[in-house]
């Protein structure tokens, strides 16, 4: 114990006090991300190599041939995949800015709270921002090479002035990006819900309108500037332009000047207000300069214990009382607690349709015209509407059982608090998964409303697509939390992204199920959301018959399946 | 409360190797004791804790907590439990006063009582005027009054409670003890686990010392110090190393001597006689102390360790 304790004695760089610069400190904290992302460089290569080869085959090619049989003058005369494909991968780059800057470095900042041991170096919150956007840069630079490449190899690159479209990409992305990792930044606890609403109000809508699927001259005028303001529209013109030509100079200066200004000016946003950076030093705060008073009377310890009745008697008496205590209700009371933004999930689900309803039915339906329904010719808007309703109960089941779920997991505890109290991991799961399904219900209801005002509902039968869409929902719900249990890291909840993607691609959502070989047709039969879609599809267009409860009986499965696999391994995890 | 028979847990870690983190304790605790696990970082305490908070299945032997078996009965016994986890586990998204609300809801006790124990309750712990502030605007001391009233709100028969003072500014640390001894008049089983012997010097009647997943002592305060150690302990100081030389010398002069980085501690029942006798054999440290014995060296004894390292 008497040893030196410095064996090692620490050299500076350059011998000198105060040798480096900023830049030094940036590089270094720019190597510590690289180093911490080398875990998922393979997992970010298939992702960058099999995102684009969907979205090619699904869009370019499915939707495609929808699209050649009507003629392709309105596209400049290419063929629809040249048309996506620099689109693509804009929206590709910048789906990974989104979730690098969100949950990635919020990450760092709140949850792991790796940051924080940083900035108490000479790396100053500013610099860790800076290595930040380094890093992140980098990263899309790889992934829009290799994007590029898969490109190149279909044939759908454009010329050679095509591999503009990687540093075009990286822009776009990065200008939208530094943006959330500021708002990382300064968000507390409500920064998952934010999040998501960043994602459903401003990603996912600005990839609709951004003139990626098909140019805004066929939107509306009232729609059109939703285009004009997107920064993806301005980065999706100058990547088209760079693959195939065609846009004067003063629209290409126009769209890059917009780009480096979204950069630029969030920079001095950051510099500006010493408050909007977080701030270390909070924690240390002193506040527990409490007096020592004395204590006065006693806390009755004669309180009476009225126990609300237990509900789910028969489930009790099927699962072992170790498992449940038949109040899962109390777990979706602390979720209603938390949930201080539920107006906003009623008020997406009300935009969020409409957004898909106008850009997809509206836009793309007037490069398509009608499609062959189960019923026959159908306006493409009533075509996709209910597959565009069995997805979203899909995707805000999988959120909330999967992103959401996996915080409480892993860094708030809040199961082994419940865990620790007369509650079972029956009671967390189907507590949790309830919670879902009440939020993908409200979700639906407001759904199939504005599909009824836009006359999207041709048969009585659509008064069940809500009770279907829950259905759904419940089978997603509980295998997303399964799996969610199997986790580690939150790179990993974007694996369960990437396994949505072509699911929703290929599950007849914007087409139907014979532009494929027979092969690939077994393939998407095998699929959850393919089953998801046909329900309800059928319900909303009318065409039922008993194959429908063959759809229903494959989520009847998965949630059963789902919560039993949950329960089991909550309390592998939480009670070892 | 709690009646444990050869007590053992074993985990299987990444390589497949086993780690035995209790190796068979036998462990009795009657009602409205307050008893502690004495011991330092790995010895076993919170596994110890963890089986009986039933979030954690015992690998071996019997135990019976509140007279029944948590492997069958997890559910029932938790019902009748408060537990103060070694790392706050509040939840960070709902107020000062809903973490007590929904907590005791998770009990499945009314909403009007639990609304009528969170307001008692913030009483108890001093957080009245904190009631709607958000968690994670509370300091670490405020942190901890509120895990441990968050465990109260089922009154329980038994409150465990791990390391409940750990990384506490001291006044901190007296508040809380203020508040556990307030539980422990009205008669609340307590088991507390702790490395500092004067946390343990103050709140139990008894207690048992851990090292390596075994007891290797068991009794209240007084008899440990008793039977473990001298009355007096005499506390040479030297500059790091020179104690080495002083050594020989001092070994002379009693039973028992232990060696620390800067000091010689010699065991005795006088200390100022003893304290003479050094001066006499011409020892020069740089600075002396004569103390009783605490539990400290108690630990010292019996693993040749010292506590808090």
């Amino acid at each position: 114990m008497d040893q030196q304790l410095s064996g090692t004695v620490a050299v500076r760089s350059h011998g000198a006090t105060h040798p480096v610069t900023a830049w030094t400190y940036r590089v270094r904290v720019w190597e510590y991300l690289m180093r911490q992302w080398r875990p998922y460089f393979v997992s970010g290569i298939a992702e960058a190599v099999g995102g684009p080869l969907l979205y090619l085959l699904a869009l370019g090619l499915g939707l495609g041939s929808l699209i050649s049989s009507r003629g392709t003058a309105v596209l400049g005369g290419v063929r629809y995949v040249d048309y996506i494909a620099p689109a693509l991968l804009c929206a590709a780059a910048l789906q990974i800015a989104f979730s690098e800057c969100s949950f990635g470095a919020f990450g760092r900042i709140k949850w792991q709270r790796t940051l924080w041991g940083i900035t108490s170096t000479p790396v100053t919150p500013e610099v860790a921002a800076d290595a930040h956007v380094m890093y992140i840069s980098t990263r899309l630079g790889l992934s829009a090479v290799l994007y590029y490449l898969v490109l190149l190899a279909f044939g759908a690159a454009g010329g050679p002035a095509g591999v503009l479209m990687i540093p075009i990409a990286v822009l776009t992305a990065m200008s939208v990006g530094v943006w959330i990792l500021a708002l990382s930044a300064v968000l507390d606890d409500d920064a998952p819900t934010a999040f998501n609403l960043v994602l459903r109000f401003g990603v996912i809508p600005a990839s609709l309108f951004s003139a990626s699927f098909f140019p805004i001259s066929q939107l509306p005028w009232a729609v059109r500037w939703l285009a004009v303001a997107s920064p993806l529209w301005h980065g999706n013109e100058l990547a088209r332009d760079a693959a195939l030509g065609g846009l004067p100079g003063w629209q290409v200066t126009m769209h890059l000047v917009v780009l480096v200004a979204l950069l630029v000016a969030v920079s001095r946003w950051r510099g500006g207000g010493s408050g909007s950076g977080w701030r270390p030093d909070m924690a240390w705060q002193a506040s527990d300069r409490v007096a020592v008073t004395e204590s006065t009377g006693q806390a009755p310890r004669d309180a009476p214990h009225p126990r609300a009745g237990a509900s789910g008697e028969l489930l009790l008496r099927i699962i072992p009382v170790r498992m449940y205590a038949g109040r899962s209700h109390v777990v979706m009371e602390r979720s209603l607690h938390t949930s201080r933004t539920f107006k906003w999930t009623l008020i997406s689900g009300f935009f969020e349709p409409l957004f898909y309803l106008l850009a997809m039915g509206a836009g793309m339906g007037s490069l398509i015209g009608t499609v062959q329904g189960p019923t026959g010719p159908v306006a493409y808007a009533a075509f996709i509407a209910p597959g565009l309703l069995a997805t979203s109960a899909m995707n805000g089941a999988v959120f909330d059982s999967t992103v959401n779920v996996f915080f409480k997991l892993r860094y708030a505890k809040t199961y082994d608090a419940m865990l620790a109290t007369s509650l079972g991991p029956m009671d967390v799961a189907l507590g949790e998964i309830g919670w879902a399904l009440g939020r993908g219900a409200a979700y639906a209801v407001t759904f199939e409303i504005v599909m009824a005002a836009m006359g999207l509902l041709y048969s009585p039968w659509a008064a069940l697509a809500v009770p279907g869409a829950i259905l759904i929902a419940f089978g997603f719900a509980a295998v997303g939390m399964a799996i969610c249990t199997f986790l580690r890291t939150f790179q990993h909840l974007d694996w369960v992204t990437m396994s949505l993607m072509p699911m929703f691609l290929f599950s007849t959502t914007f087409y139907p199920l014979d532009v494929y070989p027979r092969a690939v047709q077994i393939l998407v039969e095998c699929l959850p959301l393919y089953h998801g879609i046909e329900l309800i599809r059928g319900l909303t267009l009318g065409a039922v018959d008993v194959s429908m409860l063959g759809h229903a009986a494959y989520f009847v499965v998965m949630a059963v399946v789902g919560v039993a696999v949950t329960a089991r391994r909550l309390e592998r995890l939480l009670l070892t | 409360m709690i009646a444990a028979r050869t007590l053992t847990k074993s985990f299987q870690v990444k390589g497949g190797a086993t780690v035995e983190a209790v190796k068979g304790i036998d462990v009795t605790v009657p009602r409205g004791q307050a008893f502690g696990f004495l011991g330092p970082n790995g010895a076993g305490k919170s596994s110890t804790m963890r089986i009986v908070a039933c979030t954690s299945p015992r690998s071996g032997g019997d135990l019976a907590i509140l007279g029944l078996d948590p492997e069958r009965d997890g559910v029932r016994i938790r019902d009748r439990l408060g537990v103060v986890p070694q790392q706050d586990n509040l939840d960070e998204e709902l107020t000062v006063t809903e973490n007590l609300y929904i907590y005791a809801r998770y009990f499945g006790f009314s909403r009007a009582y639990c609304r009528a124990k969170a307001t008692e309750l913030l009483e108890f712990a001093q957080l009245t005027e904190k009631a709607t502030a958000k968690v994670t605007a509370l300091s670490g001391g405020m942190k901890r009054r509120l895990t441990i009233a968050r465990a109260l709100v089922n009154d329980p028969d038994l409150l465990l409670l791990d390391e409940p003072t750990t990384g506490l500014d001291p006044q901190a640390r007296h508040v809380v003890w203020d508040r556990l001894f307030r539980l422990k008049q009205q008669g609340v089983t307590l088991v507390l686990t702790t490395h500092y012997m004067d946390e343990a010097e103050q709140l139990c009647d008894r207690l048992v010392v851990m090292d390596h997943g075994l007891i290797v002592a068991e009794g209240s305060p007084a008899e440990l110090i008793a039977r473990y150690s001298t009355r007096e302990v005499v506390e040479l100081r030297f500059e790091p190393g020179a104690q080495l030389m002083a050594q020989p010398v001092a070994e002379a002069l009693v039973d028992r001597l232990e060696v620390l980085p800067d000091r010689l501690l010699l065991y005795t029942p006088h200390g100022d006689a003893t304290l003479e006798a050094v001066a006499a054999a011409g020892i020069e440290p740089a600075a002396t102390l004569v103390r009783r014995s605490t539990l400290e060296d108690v630990f010292l004894h019996l693993t040749g360790r010292s506590l808090v390292e």
